[in-house]
């Protein structure tokens, strides 16, 4: 049957890619691995595979060795965690606006949060980094609600282009008011900068327990919007007209980002770069299709958080270099290298 | 009023859009229009620009619903159906898709498959026929692997039509779908609408600026001036001078297409008239 040779003809190119892609993962899930390893072992005392083996074996035991072990695998995981939810955030923004450059940072979310931060410490005092979660959650959530609001002013509904001006002018503003608020009072800057500089080094997992399932349900609408995504991808009319409603659509892969950058930033802080530069390594590692990107986002995000963290850890013992400082060091260039190597898509 | 006749199969889905008023706000595109869309026939929306031609067909689409009146698909109004169960119908091929970076020819044709699919679900036996056939029934299979951003104007065109071939509609609605090609890709997307419709009784309504290939192309053809029906009938009843000067606000002749004895419409052009007569 020629329909048959066709589809054979077809498929010879197709699993050569396939096999670049499935060995690529096994060498990025070994990275992540070997990632991890490093970061239970490093730190200003390094410990041997023995002793990690052994403070796992033997919890009762407290040497300083194994205190500072179950101290840095909460860490990981933290890193783990985060590096994907933001990650995979980044990738469902940059399919909802169909914007390249869309991230939680120039939507608006991380300058709701600090705002949100920076209000409680200066009005509310609130202090224990369990109440800065609560308050960095609401935040980051109020934020992407106005967002969608204001991208939904007029008559043709939420657009992309609307929606991302929408939060960039609102980030701005946020941005303007937490300065405002800030730069007359020592006592508010002094706590604030700590958390304003993203990290994972404060990971506890009594802190990350409740934030959990908000996450979980982040990356199920992420999971169940790849397909939609694909299709909005082809632009709005097209994907009407393959039966997806564009606003519902929309509105879904938006939450799901909304909850995973919003309990990320709760957990962590806000850390930059993440979001934007992760979906672009996906893509070109993947290609087009959303339900592969978010996968690869889920894996190259907390490689690239790990990763960082470690490097944090390395570079300056005994003391930390917070990753959010290290992801835009390493974020910057790796985002010049990849829009140089190829051409940016259109808005 | 002319009666087109149908060509009817037993399959066949019936579209009819019934008194409908269509407005963007404030604003009236089509105050009152009745249309129904001769099944399994080609027929051309005509009209000069802003006369509301892309709004009906995006109304036909229930990409816009009307103010007042609907539109009605078998009977049954199209905007108040399941979206994905009309898009296993009725397919749409807009204006200006856009094409995802280095996205290949097969998975752009693929992405017609969407209102087939479950939530989660992969690609089935009937997905990857349905996609096979697109690709070789619009001369793609061998570029199948090629990203779509390498390969020519009317090749991504003829990709754009596969993906709607793909979806395995009835009825078919395309946005000038030969706009930005050259000659030879405008007669070669036609042509190919042309055997999709009698291969598989297709019912084909597209919008289109060329008159002439509105004439050879379709079964109807519905005018527009202002957003009212001015004109429907055969291209023979409905292609004249006295119609491209009251729709088009043009002069022009009409002279019979000596391959078809069908209307041909020649352009007044005045300017080029004169110079050629003193030179």
């Amino acid at each position: 049957m020629a329909s048959l040779s066709q589809s054979n003809t077809q498929r010879q190119p197709r699993t050569s890619a396939a096999t670049k892609t499935a060995v690529l993962t096994v060498v990025l899930v070994a990275a992540l691995a070997a990632s991890c390893l490093l970061s239970v072992a490093f730190g200003s005392r390094v410990v041997t595979f023995g002793q990690i083996v052994n403070a796992f074996a033997h919890p009762e035991v407290t040497d300083i060795a194994s205190d500072a072990i179950r101290l840095r695998v909460p860490r990981t995981v933290l890193a783990i965690l985060v590096g994907a939810a933001l990650a995979v955030s980044g990738a469902l923004m940059q399919g909802v606006m169909r914007n390249p450059l869309a991230d939680p940072t120039i939507l608006g979310l991380n300058s709701g949060a600090a705002f949100a931060i920076v209000c409680s410490i200066a009005f509310v005092g609130l202090s224990t980094p369990a109440q800065y979660m609560i308050v960095a959650l609401a935040g980051g959530a109020l934020t992407a609600m106005a967002v969608w609001a204001v991208g939904s002013i007029g008559r043709s509904g939420p657009s992309p282009l609307k929606f991302t001006l929408a939060g960039a002018v609102i980030g701005s503003v946020l941005s303007s008011l937490t300065s405002a608020i800030t730069l007359p009072r020592t006592d508010v800057i002094s706590t604030y900068r700590f958390w304003q500089v993203g990290g994972v080094s404060g990971g506890r997992f009594e802190l990350m327990a409740p934030v959990l399932p908000l996450m979980a349900v982040g990356f199920a609408v992420a999971a169940l919007s790849a397909r939609q995504l694909n299709a909005l991808a082809l632009g709005d009319q097209m994907a009407a007209g393959l039966g997806v409603d564009v606003n519902r659509a929309r509105m879904m892969a938006w939450s799901g980002a909304v909850l995973l950058s919003a309990t990320s930033t709760a957990l962590a802080g806000p850390i930059g770069f993440v979001g934007l530069v992760v979906p672009h390594a996906a893509r070109l590692i993947v290609g087009a299709d959303y339900r592969r990107i978010l996968a690869m986002s889920a894996l190259i995000g907390p490689l690239l958080l790990v990763a960082s963290d470690v490097i944090g850890r390395v570079v300056s013992r005994p003391d930390d270099v917070e990753v959010g400082i290290v992801t835009a060091l390493i974020g910057a260039p790796v985002f010049i290298a990849l829009v140089r190597r190829r051409s940016m898509p259109e808005v | 009023m002319t009666q087109i006749s149908t060509a009817v199969s037993p399959t066949a889905h019936s579209l009819w859009a019934d008194h409908i008023r269509l407005a963007y706000e404030h604003r009236t595109v089509i105050e009152d229009l009745s249309l129904d869309i001769p099944q399994g026939r080609i027929g051309a929306i005509i009209g000069a620009n802003g006369c509301g031609k892309s709004t009906l067909l995006k109304a036909l689409a229930r990409l816009l619903r009307p103010a007042s009146g609907s539109v009605l698909l078998d009977g049954k109004a199209i905007n108040t159906m399941p979206t994905k169960q009309v898009a296993r119908i009725l397919g749409l091929l807009p204006q200006s898709p856009i094409a995802p970076e280095g996205i290949t020819i097969a998975d752009l044709v693929a992405r017609g498959r969407h209102p087939y699919q479950k939530l989660t679900g992969s690609f089935t036996e009937a997905d990857e026929l349905a996609v096979a056939h697109a690709l070789e029934v619009t001369g793609l299979a061998d570029l199948a692997e090629r990203p779509i951003d390498e390969v020519s104007g009317g090749q991504r065109q003829r990709a754009w039509i596969a993906l709607a071939l793909a979806q395995q509609t009835d009825i078919l609605l395309l946005d000038e779908p030969t706009t930005y090609l050259d000659i030879a890709y405008q007669i070669e997307v036609l042509d190919l609408l042309s055997e999709l419709n009698a291969r598989e009784g297709t019912t084909i309504v597209m919008v289109l600026h060329d008159l002439n290939q509105a004439a050879r192309y379709t079964d109807w053809i519905l005018a527009l001036k202002d957003g009212e029906q001015a004109y429907y009938g055969t291209p023979a009843e409905v292609i004249s001078e006295r119609m491209v000067a009251d729709v088009f606000n043009t002069e022009a002749r009409i002279v019979t297409d000596p391959d078809t004895g069908l209307p041909f419409m020649i352009p007044d052009a005045r300017h080029s008239l004169a110079r050629h007569r003193s030179a």
